[in-house]
């Protein structure tokens, strides 16, 4: 191993092999990181609007609503994720056109993904204002909440006359604690204290990560501890920060484990002078959904399905 | 203490062959089989959601033409149509194996884009009904088809992107050799024009009424 | 999954371990010892532990004869006056012990010695005293060294090989 990692190399075929190894290794894997999602390029074809960012809870871009009214709506929204864990959003916009608003809340639910990752309960209200429509648009998991019935009902019977006397903020405040009831009544996962992180990272890219590291992680330790010592802690911390960024503990002692036996087998210190073949930026790391300003970010649920109901004023 | 350890040229000539092999079959193995595994799952998944909404649209439709019927003077032509267009469609088998097969997944889309039609027929007829404008059940069963209108076109183009992916791996080069060798042909995926035409909803005319 | 095992015990053994199973103190005995017996004839004795082989090893398949083979030739135990050198090697990983003896020795001893010695040596370190029973295989190879190539004052009996114990 030692030969490997000399220049001239002792033994020019094995390095080379070596080389080529990583070389391949990072090539398949992904040599340019992976791109954020980014909620504001979701441009279609033919010039229809894009996805404004998730910013907030509430987002107005017709500026109808008075910082008040857009403040205690949020902070309805809010009280309703931390009860019931769904994730609502609303928003407001001139106009959907060219598109049909079922389509371009479609669109939103996708690029946004609100709602929980493993549960999928996001609900998007949107008004269109000039259009003089409105559309509230259900998660799969919460249509047996929010059937499209009920979504209608809200719509015909809370917005549209609310909508129709031009109390706006009024309106939605009603059909978002007639949400709240219709969610509340449903059987949905607990609300957990520590919310997920909504990013996610490949484990193939923490494998490459990892064979790069356990090295170099060996070569830094044995310098201070013993070789014992210092393979047990790279395998401790190449555990921890596998469990740390797959969320698996099982996947951690895995990594653990084979870090260890890596690590001793890669011999007496002087082994790692950090990965020869490939390099650190290999395989970027994937993720999926950002936090934006005010601590409000994508739960990464997505998994909009059409459901709903539309209506007009 | 003792001189460096040695070792025959056996090893290094050995580790190099192997490390080689990896390293020519790792760009090889990476696109192929695998994705071709996973892309397949995610069709036929997509296309058991197209179905299910399907499913769920002709489920709908006996009791729209229940609450119809009821209605005295209703133009018979456009709920016959209707009641025939469905069983034209349910009568075809939909099974997962459709999108393997392009002649009777022609058809299966044909088959429901005339239900659509005739559906569409019917509602904009219904317009002139007010007895049926202010029946609260007919107007929910109306609520509940156009959810299940817009489930149809989401599944359709979830089911049209996952197709994408798919066709795009197995036409192009060098994926289309692992293709060949394990029979992944190119599915069938869902074509716009014929659509267009069938589900046009036409003028109605009174002049004739 | 009988060779991963090994292979970890392997792994996990190293020049620390062999230095713990003889103490310190331990080793100084030992190599007082091989001094006293070196003086009374003229061959060479030398002591080898080890813990446990590398990967490299390991991935070829070496065990712990071709081990001591190898460290024979390179603790140069071969290159005495009177190809006599003896060499006592210990593998802990394998629980193994080897006792190769150069030609010179070899072709005047009964066939049968090293096989004996071995085994008596097997049987203490069994117990997991391994200072006694390399003491003891000191001691009966010394008597036979002296045996065969005594020290009568006449020829130069110098140190050819160094006497301390190697750990690896």
């Amino acid at each position: 191993m030692h030969a490997l990692l000399r220049w001239p190399p002792r033994r020019p075929l094995v390095t080379l092999a070596g080389l080529l190894l990583g070389l391949a290794f990072s090539l398949t894997l992904g040599w340019v990181p992976a791109a954020w999602a980014q909620a504001n390029t979701a441009t279609g074809p033919g010039g229809v609007l894009a996805v404004p960012a998730l910013s907030a809870r509430v987002i107005d871009q017709t500026g109808t609503l008075t910082p008040e009214q857009l403040r205690a709506l949020s902070d309805k929204l809010q009280a309703l994720e931390t009860q019931r864990g769904s994730q609502v959003v609303i928003l407001m916009v001139p106009s959907t056109q060219p598109e049909d608003i079922a389509a371009y809340g479609q669109r939103v639910g996708d690029t946004w993904k609100i709602g929980r990752r493993e549960v999928g309960d996001g609900l998007l209200v949107i008004v269109a204002l000039q259009d003089r429509r409105m559309r509230i648009e259900v998660a799969k998991t919460l249509e047996g909440a929010i059937p499209d019935l009920m979504a209608s009902r809200i719509i015909e019977r809370t917005l549209k006359p609310a909508f129709q006397a031009g109390a706006y903020a009024d309106g939605l405040s009603a059909a978002i604690d007639q949400i709240d009831q219709l969610i509340a009544g449903e059987d949905l996962p607990e609300p957990s204290a520590d919310r997920d992180r909504s990013e996610e990272v490949a484990p193939k890219d923490v494998l490459v990560f990892g064979l790069m590291s356990v090295p170099f992680l060996f070569g830094v330790l044995s310098k201070v501890l013993g070789r014992k010592a210092s393979a047990l802690g790279t395998g401790l911390i190449g555990g921890g920060l596998t469990w740390w960024l797959t969320a698996s503990l099982l996947l951690g002692l895995i990594a653990a484990v084979l870090a260890v036996v890596l690590a001793l087998a890669l011999g007496t210190g002087g082994g790692g002078r950090g990965g020869r073949g490939g390099s650190w930026g290999g395989g970027g790391f994937g993720r999926g959904g950002f936090g934006g300003g005010g601590g409000f970010s994508s739960g990464g649920g997505g998994n909009f399905g059409g459901g709903g109901a539309s209506g007009r004023w | 203490m003792p001189a460096s350890r040695f070792t025959p040229s056996p090893l290094s000539r050995r580790l190099a062959g192997i490390s080689l092999v990896l390293a020519l079959a790792m760009p090889l193995s990476g696109c192929g089989y695998n994705d071709f595994q996973r892309l397949d799952e995610a069709t036929k998944a997509s296309w058991s959601e197209v179905l299910n909404q399907y499913q769920r649209r002709a489920d709908l439709i006996p009791n729209i033409v229940a609450t119809v019927k009821g209605e005295a003077n209703f133009e018979q032509e456009t709920l016959t149509k209707v009641i025939e267009a469905r069983s034209k469609a349910t009568s075809i088998q939909a099974t997962p194996e459709l999108i393997n097969d392009p002649e009777a997944f022609h058809k299966f889309q044909q088959a429901q884009g005339e239900l659509s039609g005739a559906l569409s027929r019917l509602l904009v007829v219904t317009e002139n009904y007010p007895n049926l404008k202010a029946n609260q059940g007919f107007q929910d069963l109306r609520i509940q088809l156009e959810g299940t209108e817009n489930r149809i076109t989401v599944a359709r183009n979830r089911y049209i992107e996952s197709v994408q992916s798919y066709n795009v791996l197995a036409r192009s080069f060098p994926t289309n050799l692992t293709a060949m060798v394990f029979s992944y042909k190119p599915k069938a995926s869902f074509t716009v024009q014929n659509e267009a035409q069938i589900s046009a909803p036409p003028t109605v005319d009174f002049g004739n009424k | 999954m009988n060779t991963l095992i090994r292979w970890l015990r392997h792994l996990w053994l190293d020049a620390a371990d062999s230095r713990r199973c003889l103490t310190r103190a331990g080793l100084q005995r030992m190599e007082e010892a091989v001094t006293r017996s070196e003086a009374r004839h003229l061959g060479e004795l030398r002591l080898c532990v080890e813990g446990g082989l590398r990967m490299s090893e390991l991935w070829r398949g070496v065990d712990a004869s071709q081990r001591a083979v190898q460290v024979f030739s390179q603790l140069r135990v071969w290159d005495t006056a009177h190809n006599n050198g003896v060499l006592i090697y210990l593998l802990l990983a394998d629980r193994r012990i080897e006792i190769l003896a150069d030609r010179g020795l070899h072709s005047r001893t009964a066939p049968d010695f090293w096989t004996t010695l071995a085994r008596r040596l097997s049987d203490t370190l069994h117990q997991g005293d391994f200072e006694s029973g390399l003491a003891l295989a000191i001691e009966e190879i010394g008597l036979l060294l002296h045996q065969h190539y005594p020290d009568d004052g006449r020829t130069h009996n110098e140190n050819e090989l160094l006497n301390a114990v190697v750990l690896l």
